[in-house]
């Protein structure tokens, strides 16, 4: 197979566009008086992360960062912005910008730490169980740099034939195997999780404080 | 096999006719290509172009069309001739109203915050566009067919919630914001049922590429999901903020909601993109429910889309001519207490099923689909008792007690293009 | 299948382009036929009032709102993450419950009973309603 274009040109391209969205819009987070503009702002940042996430060939991730943190959450911070009472005078000028500049080099130097310290786990880790059913129906074949993926299984005496590492196979399905199989436990716990959460978030917007109570002619709004 | 790309042969021929003997079109007899060798990439994005240009424009003149047949038939619902001046059958009437809407004066309220005011047209409008990347319009007439479509479909078609926020308070309106939040309510409150009622068909089909999803269906997904179909189609409706779910520009109480104070091209950007989203839906209810473009022999596929898609159309319309305006606190109530528990049944009677019969033949479908109707309809009625009609609607209103009047004037935004304001 | 995922994408791309340009353009063309007379541009003070259904505005933005929107916003954000997490388990339930039988479904039965209880959670505390009892009483 020919390529039409050059793969690895366009993902770079790619690369550097979404990451330019994302830290242009973060800038504009950061800088910007006007808090609704900000959360705005952070949507388009979500965005580039999401497109990140496409160009990783990630594409689940991609779409659940869409779905999730540009569809739900940006809408529940513009919410908590528009409930804020004095929208007018914009945020507050940063009081301690030394601390949030040393916190945010420790966040990001953690970070760092942590990405390059982990052993990012591979296929080999998995059950064969998960593994027959992650690559059902793909083959992986071929050495070195010349490896593709085909349907159906290799004749060829140079060709290895190798376990697919869910590169290329569609990831979603491959989450959802994932999650059934080796991560049982997280899943179960992710759902305990968002029990907390919705627990929690009732629990402290339960009864609001006197002041707060609504006008009366929004009541029916 | 599946999602080969070069299955998609609109985007296919175009290609190879210009690129010629590539690796790609191997199989194909072009002797030799427009394009000299090495010039790949160009054909590539020639012939993108290409195939967008056609689907951009087909949805935009498919817009035209649709509003001008929404218009027709509402006249027809209300025993009235509906538009019939301009052009026969009154079939250039939209395409005044278009230019009409272009050269009209725009007004932008002192107040507003200028840049989001001019972003949040665009914001809902390149969605509603977006969403038609991924639909089948006929055997490989597709723009992609992501493995992730109708995920990426429920993502795209939920930024539309920002740009509603966005619009409504960059205009500095009450009006609009109070609009905007009713609005958000319902978008939010019925994008979870919606996308949980297609589990089930993911289910079935074993994919959310809606390549598979039409391959999929041995009988259409209808018959086998009655109960997604159900929820889907409900919250499809409300996710448009049509009747009977149009409280968001409910006229009466909110003037036009959160696009008050739009006017000239903007305000027709919103409507584009309603109308749009009216499209983008029909098309998806007829990919995943529908068996899409599938059809049989002599007939080619894409009138088999495009017919049931005019059929879908024509019950939305239907609903929206029929049924009055539902009230807040109805449209939530029925969006979290009874679509979710509905979805939440189909989702696991579905599993049961599938645990049996795991990738079911056509003829399991029909099991299926004959165990799931009673199940629908046993529980869609059980859940209609559950929520009820609450006492106060019935009883007389005491004297301490609320009244919640249901909005009572039951003609909807039918003149949508002739009632921006100002006027002619 | 590597190549395919990134054509497809590149497509995609270059629609969301057009997506956007489409609005853009049709924003400017509006905004340019100002210039040849073609469309009017004569704002006045009245004109570039808030919209209110015809009466003097009387004020812009609302300060205080309705703080039950608050609550669809978390329980949206709350079952739309629930939702995701179906979904890939959906893609691949046909085979995994031929592979594993029941054991795939029992799983997300689980899942589904444990987020059922923050549903009834809410249902109880009058999130899921509108019209709550302090409001009639």
């Amino acid at each position: 197979m020919t390529p039409v274009m050059e793969v690895s040109a366009l993902t770079t391209i790619a690369f550097w566009a979404a990451s330019a969205m994302t830290l242009g819009f973060a800038a504009i987070v950061v800088t910007q008086r006007d808090v609704f503009r900000a959360a705005i702002a952070l949507a388009g940042s979500f965005l580039g992360v999401g497109i990140l996430y496409f160009v990783l060939s990630a594409e689940f991730v991609g779409v659940v960062q869409i779905l999730v943190y540009v569809g739900a959450i940006s809408v529940l911070m513009a919410f908590a912005v528009m409930f804020i009472q004095d929208i007018a005078s914009g945020s507050r000028p940063a009081q301690g910008r030394l601390v949030g500049v040393a916190a945010a080099v420790l966040v990001f130097a953690a970070l760092a730490f942590t990405a390059y310290n982990t052993e990012w786990s591979s296929q080999n880790e998995l059950s064969p169980d998960a593994v027959v059913a992650l690559t059902e129906g793909y083959y992986e074949v071929g050495e070195g740099d010349d490896i593709r993926v085909e349907l159906t299984e290799p004749a060829g005496d140079n060709d290895v034939v190798v376990a697919n590492g869910g590169a290329f196979v569609e990831s979603t399905g491959a989450v959802g195997v994932l999650l059934v199989r080796e991560y049982m436990l997280a899943f179960e716990i992710i759902g305990l999780l968002l029990v907390a959460a919705l627990i929690g978030g009732l629990l402290l917007m339960r009864n609001p404080p006197s002041s707060n109570k609504t006008e009366k002619g929004d009541a029916s709004v | 096999m599946n999602h080969l790309f070069l299955d998609n042969s609109l985007w296919r021929n175009i290609y190879c006719v210009l690129a010629g003997e590539s690796a790609e079109c191997a199989a194909r007899d072009y002797s030799s290509g427009f394009l000299p060798g090495g010039m790949e990439w160009l054909a590539f994005l020639l012939a993108a172009a290409a195939i967008i240009g056609i689907v951009i424009n087909a949805v935009l003149g498919g817009v035209i069309v649709l509003i001008w047949g929404e218009r027709r038939l509402f006249g027809r619902f209300q025993s009235r001739t509906g538009p019939n001046r301009w052009g026969p059958f009154g079939t250039l009437t939209s395409v005044a109203d278009a230019v009409k809407t272009m050269f009209k004066e725009d007004l932008v309220p002192a107040e507003a915050d200028r840049i989001l005011f001019n972003l949040a047209p665009v914001l809902i409008a390149a969605p509603a566009l977006l969403v038609f990347s991924v639909i089948p319009f006929g055997v490989g007439t597709y723009v992609a067919d992501l493995n992730v479509g109708v995920l990426f479909i429920m993502a795209v078609t939920s930024l539309t919630t920002l740009a509603v926020l966005t619009a409504a308070w960059s205009s500095a309106n009450r009006i609009a914001i109070l609009s905007a939040l009713r609005s958000v309510a319902l978008l939010i409150s019925y994008e979870i049922p919606m996308a949980l009622a297609l589990v089930g068909v993911i289910m079935l089909a074993g994919s959310m590429a809606l390549g598979d999803i039409i391959a999929a269906q041995g009988i259409p997904f209808i018959l086998v999901q009655p109960l997604g179909f159900f929820v889907f189609f409900i919250a499809a409706m409300a996710e448009m903020a049509r009747a009977p779910f149009d409280l968001t520009e409910a006229e009466s109480e909110l003037a036009a909601g959160y696009l008050n104070d739009y006017a000239s091209m903007k305000f027709g950007l919103f409507f584009l993109a309603e109308f749009m989203a009216e499209l983008s839906t029909s098309a998806i209810v007829t990919t995943l429910f529908l068996s899409g473009w599938k059809g049989f022999d002599p007939i080619p596929s894409h009138f088999w889309f495009a017919a049931k898609l005019i059929a879908v159309l024509f019950v939305i319309i239907w609903f929206r001519m029929t049924l009055p305006r539902l009230r807040v606190d109805q449209v939530l109530k029925f969006a979290w207490k009874g679509l979710f528990e509905l979805t939440m049944i189909n989702i696991i009677v579905t599993a049961v099923l599938i645990a049996i019969w795991p990738q079911p033949t056509t003829g399991q479908l029909w099991i299926m689909a004959a165990i799931n109707w009673p199940v629908a309809i046993i529980s869609i009625w059980g859940v209609s008792k559950l929520l009820g009609t609450p006492a106060y609607e019935n009883s007389q209103p005491s004297a301490d007690a609320p009244t919640y009047p249901v909005a009572s004037e039951s003609i909807p935004a039918a003149s949508v293009l002739g009632a921006d304001k100002g006027g002619d | 299948m590597f190549e395919d995922y990134f054509r497809q994408y590149a497509l995609l791309i270059i629609f969301a382009a057009a997506a956007v340009t489409v609005p853009i353009g049709m924003l400017t063309m509006s905004y340019l036929a100002q210039f040849i007379k073609v469309r009017p541009s004569r704002p006045t003070a009245v004109k570039e009032s808030a919209y209110e259904g015809g009466m003097p505005p009387f004020s812009s933005r609302p300060a205080r709102f309705n703080f039950r929107y608050y609550y669809y916003a978390l329980l949206f954000v709350v079952f739309d993450v629930e939702t995701v997490f179906l979904f890939p388990w959906a893609v691949k339930y046909g085979v995994m419950s031929q592979q594993f039988g029941f054991a795939a479904l029992g799983a997300v039965f689980i899942f589904l009973i444990v987020v059922t209880v923050g549903y009834a959670y809410a249902w109880r505390k009058q999130a899921l309603e509108w019209v709550t009892n302090d409001d009639r009483s």
